[in-house]
């Protein structure tokens, strides 16, 4: 059940991923001058509402399955993708207007505001893809509650028999594994796990 | 679905289309049809036109070439040679005033407001070294106006010039006409050198060294300033207001092509028109009567002008005249030849090393040399070769050179052909004169350098940059000075500008001046000062641009621009060249603030990138020399029109087509504005702009759309109804627009039924929205204008909207809803409308509410104008009527452009950041404008993203293209320059008020929409606060405790003032929300003159005009009466005052007035039986009543919204309409002046 949340989790955020490039591109296209800004804001505003609903998705399925810690994570940006779209004055085309969009430095902060999001999914997408992998990891194991010590300390995950996981998904896990990563960066990685893996009893 | 069907046109046939078939029932199948036939688009003619400005668009302000840094330092010493060059081509435009038929009408070149209004806000430490200057300045003007009236001469000008090319389209010939003004002016520059050394010694020394110069050139300084005695500042407008009536008179070519030429051009294209037509004659059965006309008529005209052009005059001796040279004494005379040959030594000897600038350049130079032709700038390959247009203008030069030799008074005695052959003698005189005042730089060319610095001590140089220039530098220490100098530095020289006068505020009574204000001239040498745009057509709100955004923010006053770019201008010179020059990197046009480093290039004052001088730009058609590219008139003129090549265009020049929608509801038919409409139509038919493609077309709508087919060859016009208003189809969609010549009896008698079809109407809906599709629909292929009235809320359809006004809520304190549209349709409607390059303007005739916040977006956006007539009603509300009226004539009959974009270029290191006007921001910089009219204004704010520590100038530029009504493509081009300042105590030096209000005005209004209305009110007070407090923490030795403000910023608390109390931003007055959202409208997209006048309306006491200080214009006086301050305290019951409120006047009569006066100027016996409700002065007999109605005649003149009169007495209702307009008094919901001033020192201390 967890990696089914975390594996749609993932492929959520790949979306948005994909989603908020596609919005910095369009963005930076319309700053270049390659399109217009009619045509940039009505590209851009069939995307807000599946942006809107991916994300929502995402928040509420952690809510549901109770995990707290990426639920309140996800939770402000979402509200801000809520927030923003129904604030939008009813004379306005959308989200994002070609109208108003070359004023006050819209453009700006419409990118900086696609470009915050990016980083925000990208840091989702790892945190997902860690909780998916670690919980697929766990899966044949003994059935105990999973320590984030025992993560770690497995010597390498190339020698374990890795269950049926996406390979792309796993594949960052494995460099990070099997390169020599310095003793602080697992140590990082250990406080992390434990925060991400924790889950309430 | 299908329609239904329903004659109601007398006796037309009716068609009722269903959903599909749609063939008229008359004669005429589609398609067939003449005129249709005739307009056939050609297949590229519907081209998406997203990617229309292609040509001029799409270049990144890259950063150009910086070279090295001593560049700029050369920059600088480049303009000043640059910009003392003319002059005498001020003149130009003066001399061209006198053609006959020429629309140039009045006798002022452009620089004259610049001139005027400097004498206000100069110096006062250097009051009489300016005058000297003005002097200087505007004394050519003399001779030239009085000399150049030989209007015999002109005719053969034009005829000469279509000699060249009889068969080239009538362009040409315009522009060659309108070139051949320049040539008169322009040879008395010709001889190379002494007036720029001339100018150069006065405008540069004058504020830096003046004893230096009082010294040196004692008698040149006299003989200078006697001529002309300082114009006194009224007359200025008073030339601006002859220069308007000249243009109504003229009204739809108000641009500047002669009449004459209008004719041609018509004809012209008539007769290429008839090519075309002719097949579809043959086809169609109905009447070709007309077609058949036209080329009779052009014919003739064509072989006139033919037959004109065998008196092409024989090209006279090159023979320069010099009128300044006239002036000045011999000796002096003598000096300047002998400086000027030094320069030209210095040049020689100079020459072997390369400049430091170019030597980085030298590569790529030789690249670009060969490709310049080709490549530097749009050249096209038009059918006319160079040399025919060139030929063209010197072939209309002819007259005037000549009639200027014979008429100006005296002509040099020897005069030099060439400057570079000065007899050796005089050599050694010169060398040492010359050698201080000339800094050669080695490839000039020798006229250039006369503009130099005095020459100070040499201050060795200071910064680093000037060090790989050593040797130059010591050679001619002068230059030092004068870089520094350029920068508008001046204001150092003098201790304490008037402009930074401490004002206490609250101690200070009388704060609003006697006189108009004028703009502050930006701070600029006067050769930059002479060559800058008009304030009238484009101000920046700080004419000191700060260095840094630090620099700005600290000084916490809004920085934007200003404009009015299509204004009607009197005197325009109009460029016709194979090769628009223009910067290759950022594509800025060439312009006068441009430095040329040497004869074959020149660096942009923009980018800064150095580009080649193309070929045929080395040859002045005006003075008909080579190697002058500095003399060009794009070089001499801040305001400029280019005729485009096709590289402008991405089809065919669209013609002119009107389309009008008007409402036919109960309620509109009730109002009635069709009588008004169609009468107004009627009478201008004639008069709209265009030419023989012109189209034009109607369609009413209720809850139904009805379509007029007009097409030629019916025996009436036929209606056609469509009642599908879900799904909009056009019945016959080519025989809708129709050929306004072809069909003019149709059209006519259209107008004379429509007023009568609908006058028993029951249908009380209004279907706007399908009515404008169908609308767009009809124009999409074309382009055009829709003329919308409406007189309801619409409530069918697509667009349908609700009252969302609360009455209860007008006089609410708190929040105002519903600023905001309440529907995208409008919107998305305008955003194709531009795309197609359509513009909707909306007239709305209401008495309730209709929600013109909503209504407004289709012409915002798509680039059209608002019209509101609340509680229009042609017999209970005359005046109105009486405005609509006479606003339908100046909308009809003015100026329009089409498909037009413009750009706004900008130094780099600034930056635009928000637009504000009608029209659609297509790209970060581009401005999209279906339509443009002379009536718009627009408002752009800039922020300084790079410091511009490396620049002592920078300059902004605005590029209008657009297709005329003649179809036509054309650039017009406005260049302004501004010093960069580097303290706070100049920035404030630079504020002009006026700009900065209207600029605020309009930030206020987008920030009400989008926020809130007290938000923007609170923003409002906050500019004062912030600016004041600013400001006083600059001035420490002050005390603290007054409320401290410069002289240029003492009318910004009551303007604040007046916009907070104004109807858009006024809260606790009831106020309706539509008239609220119009006010906003008209901020947003009135020009600044306009707009200052319905921010804080004029007062004048009328009932006591006295000659004194009248101005005269057109043969009449004008009294000229001081400006009151709008306090109740400045009425008395004896008197009676004016109100100027720009788009209405209103003339108060006091209880007591005197009845001479009532009985001489309003025609009754006394106060008592004058009646309530007055809109008209009679035309009484008697002098003071030929005073007032001259006054308020020129008052009325020059603005595009005729004002209403009302005559209010004391004691009428209507009172408080005008009392609302006195800001300086309390009203129950706002403060007073003085208490606002209070309430801002108050918020300064905490």
């Amino acid at each position: 059940m967890e990696a089914v949340v975390f594996v749609f989790s993932l492929l959520d955020c790949c979306a948005l991923i994909f989603l908020s490039v596609y919005f910095i591109i369009t963005l930076s296209d319309l700053e270049c001058d390659y399109i217009n800004a009619r045509s940039c804001c009505s590209k851009l505003n069939k995307w807000v509402i599946p942006e809107l609903i991916g994300h929502t998705v995402i928040t509420v399925l952690m809510l549901v399955s109770l995990h707290w810690f990426i639920f309140l994570l996800n939770l402000p940006a979402a509200t801000w993708n809520i927030y923003r779209f129904i604030m939008v004055p009813s004379g306005n085309m959308g989200v994002f207007d070609p109208t108003e969009i070359h004023n006050r430095g819209q453009l700006k902060s419409h990118m900086k505001e696609a470009m915050i999001k990016l980083g925000f999914h990208l840091l989702c997408f790892f945190m997902y893809l860690y909780r998916s992998c670690s919980v697929a990891s766990l899966l044949p194991g003994s059935g105990r509650p999973c320590a984030p010590h025992q993560v770690l300390c497995l010597p390498s995950p190339v020698s374990r028999p890795l269950p049926v996981m996406s390979g792309a998904g796993c594949a960052p896990r494995e460099r990070s594994y099997r390169g020599e990563t310095p003793i602080f960066l697992r140590e990082c990685w250990s406080r992390w796990h434990w925060v991400l893996g924790w889950v309430p009893a | 679905v299908g329609g239904l069907v329903v004659g109601r046109l007398p006796s037309a046939q009716v068609m009722i289309p269903g959903v599909l078939g749609l063939s008229p029932t008359s004669g005429c199948p589609p398609g067939a049809c003449p005129a249709q036939n005739q307009m056939q688009i050609p297949s590229g003619y519907g081209l998406h036109p997203q990617n229309y400005i292609a040509p001029s668009g799409h270049y990144p302000q890259g950063p150009g070439k910086m070279t090295s840094l001593p560049l700029d330092s050369q920059c600088g010493d480049y303009y000043s040679g640059l910009y003392t060059v003319p002059t005498q081509n001020m003149v130009t435009p003066n001399t061209a005033n006198q053609q006959p038929g020429a629309q140039q009408m009045y006798g002022r070149g452009p620089p004259a407001p610049h001139i005027v209004g400097s004498t206000p806000g100069s110096f006062q430490g250097a009051t009489s070294s300016t005058s000297h200057l003005h002097t200087s300045a505007s004394q050519p003007y003399s001779p030239f106006v009085n000399h150049y009236s030989s209007p015999a001469m002109y005719p053969a000008n034009s005829s000469v010039a279509s000699q060249g090319f009889p068969s080239t389209c009538g362009h040409y010939a315009m522009s060659t006409v309108s070139n051949a003004a320049y040539p008169s002016v322009s040879y008395p520059s010709l001889p190379a050198g002494d007036p720029y050394g001339q100018q150069m010694f006065t405008s540069q020394n004058a504020p830096t060294v003046g004893p230096v110069r009082e010294d040196s050139f004692p008698g040149h300084s006299t003989a200078i300033s006697h001529p002309a005695p300082l114009p006194p500042p009224p007359s200025h407008q008073y030339h601006q207001q002859q220069g308007l009536s000249g243009c109504n008179t003229l009204s739809w070519s108000a641009s500047g092509l002669p009449s004459a030429q209008d004719n041609l051009t018509r004809n012209h294209t008539g007769s290429l028109a008839t090519p075309n037509s002719n097949p579809t004659n043959t086809d169609s059965l109905s009447c070709p009567v007309m077609q058949n006309v036209q080329p009779l008529k052009s014919s003739p005209v064509v072989s006139t002008v033919l037959g004109a052009s065998s008196t092409r005059v024989p090209p006279a001796a090159n023979r320069p005249v010099e009128p300044v040279a006239s002036v000045t004494q011999p000796s002096e005379l003598l000096q300047q030849k002998g400086m000027q040959y030094g320069d030209y030594v210095n040049n020689q000897a100079s020459s072997a090393p390369t400049p430091l600038s170019s030597t980085s350049d030298d590569e790529e130079e030789e690249e670009e040399d060969e490709e310049a032709g080709v490549d530097s700038s749009s050249t096209t390959s038009s059918a006319s070769p160079m040399p025919n247009s060139y030929d063209a203008l010197e072939g209309g030069s002819y007259p005037d050179m000549l009639s200027s030799s014979a008429s100006s008074p005296a002509p040099d005695p020897a005069p030099e052909p060439d400057p570079a052959p000065v007899p050796a003698p005089s050599a050694p005189q010169p060398s040492k004169m010359a050698k201080p005042f000339g800094y050669g730089y080695p490839t000039l060319q020798p006229g250039y350098q006369n503009a130099t610095a005095p020459l100070n001590s040499g201050v060795p140089p200071s910064s680093p940059m000037y060090s790989g220039f050593q040797p130059y530098a010591q050679q001619y220490p002068g230059m030092n000075q004068l870089s520094s100098s350029l920068g508008g530095l001046s204001l150092q020289s003098s201790p304490q500008p008037e402009s930074l006068r401490p004002v206490n505020l609250t101690q200070e009574r009388n704060i609003l001046p006697m006189a108009p204000v004028w703009p502050p001239v930006p701070n600029l040498n006067l050769d930059l000062k002479k060559l800058n745009c008009s304030p009238d057509s484009f101000r920046c709100t700080l004419t000191n641009i700060p260095q840094t955004q630090a620099l700005l923010n600290k000084a916490k006053l809004p920085l934007g621009l200003l404009l009015h770019p299509f204004r009607d201008l009197t005197q325009l010179p109009v460029i016709t060249s194979n090769t628009i020059v223009r910067c290759r990197s950022c594509r800025t046009y060439i312009n006068p603030f441009v430095s040329f480093i040497d004869q074959r290039r020149w660096k942009c004052n923009l980018c800064y990138r150095v580009n080649d001088v193309p070929e045929e730009f080395m040859y002045n058609p005006v003075t008909r020399s080579y190697g002058e590219p500095h003399k060009r008139p794009e070089v001499q003129n801040s305001t400029v029109e280019f005729i485009a090549s096709s590289d402008y265009m991405l089809r065919p020049p669209q013609p002119a087509v009107y389309l009008f929608v008007l409402d036919v509801s109960h309620n509109a038919v009730e109002a009635g504005y069709l009588t008004i409409l169609c009468q107004s139509l009627l009478e201008n038919l004639d008069k709209l702009p265009g030419d023989s493609r012109t189209r034009i077309g109607f369609m009413t709508f209720d809850s139904t759309i009805h379509f007029y087919n007009l097409q030629e060859g019916l025996s009436q016009p036929q209606m056609l109804i469509v009642s599908d208003i879900d799904d909009v189809f056009l019945p016959t969609p080519d025989s809708l627009l129709v050929n306004l010549y072809e069909s003019k009896e149709l059209i006519k008698d259209l107008l004379n039924a429509l007023p009568n079809m609908f006058t028993n109407t029951r249908e009380t809906h209004s279907a706007l929205g399908p009515a404008l599709q169908a609308a767009f629909k009809l124009m999409s292929p074309t382009g055009g204008r829709v003329s919308v009235f409406q007189t309801q809320l619409p409530s069918l359809g697509a667009g349908l909207l609700q009252s969302r006004e609360d009455p209860n809520q007008r006089s609410s304190t708190k929040v105002v809803q519903h600023l905001g549209p309440a529907t995208d349709f409008y919107k998305k409607l305008a955003l194709d409308c531009s795309g197609q390059q359509t513009a909707v303007d909306l007239f709305l005739l209401s008495s309730q509410y209709s929600d013109l916040a909503s209504l407004a977006c289709m012409s915002k956006y798509s680039a059209g104008c608002i019209y509101y007539y609340p509680s229009f009603h042609f017999t209970h509300n005359p005046s109105q009527a009486e405005k609509l009226q006479k606003d339908l004539k100046r909308y009809l009959t003015r100026k329009i452009g089409f498909e037009a974009v413009m750009r706004i270029r900008c130094t780099k290191g600034l930056s635009m950041h928000t637009f504000h006007g009608n029209f659609f921001v297509r790209s970060t910089d581009l401005l999209s404008l279906a339509n443009i009219n002379p009536d718009a204004g627009f408002a752009v704010q800039l922020s300084i993203e790079e410091n511009l520590t490396d620049t002592s100038l920078v300059c902004f530029q605005t590029a209008l293209l657009y297709t005329s009504s003649k179809g036509e493509r054309r650039i017009r081009v406005h260049t302004l320059c501004l010093p960069v300042v580097s303290s706070l105590a100049d920035v404030y030096a630079g504020v002009d008020v006026q700009a900065a209000i209207c600029l605020l005005a309009n930030m206020a209004v987008d920030r009400s929409i989008s926020s809130s209305l007290s938000d923007a009110r609170d923003a409002l007070v906050n500019a004062v606060v912030d600016s004041l407090s600013a400001y006083g923490s600059t001035v420490s030795n002050l005390q603290h405790s007054a409320l401290i403000a410069p002289s240029s910023l003492k009318l910004f608390p009551l303007y604040v003032l007046a916009l907070l109390k104004q109807k858009a931003f006024r809260t606790g007055t009831s106020t309706r929300l539509d008239d609220r959202v119009y006010a906003m409208c008209q901020i947003k997209c009135q020009p600044l003159v306009h707009l200052m006048k319905m921010i804080h309306p004029n007062l004048y006491r009328i009932d006591r005009l006295t000659d004194e200080g009248a101005i005269h214009v057109n043969d009449r006086v004008v009294p000229q009466p001081p400006l009151q301050k709008l306090s109740a305290e400045k009425l008395t019951r004896e008197g009676a005052f004016l109100m100027d409120c720009g788009s209405v006047f209103y003339i108060w009569i006091g209880k007591s007035c005197d009845n001479n006066f009532i009985e001489d100027v309003l025609g009754y016996p006394n106060f008592a039986s004058i009646p309530q409700k007055m809109t008209h002065l009679p035309e009484l007999d008697t002098l003071s009543s030929e005073r007032a109605r001259s006054f308020i005649t020129w008052l009325r003149d020059n603005r595009p919204l005729s004002p209403i009169l009302h005559v209010v007495k004391d004691e009428s209702p209507a009172k408080t309409e005008f009392f609302q307009h006195l800001i300086e008094d309390r009203t129950e919901a706002a403060f007073s002046y003085y208490e606002f001033l209070l309430h801002i020192q108050q918020q300064i201390c905490k």
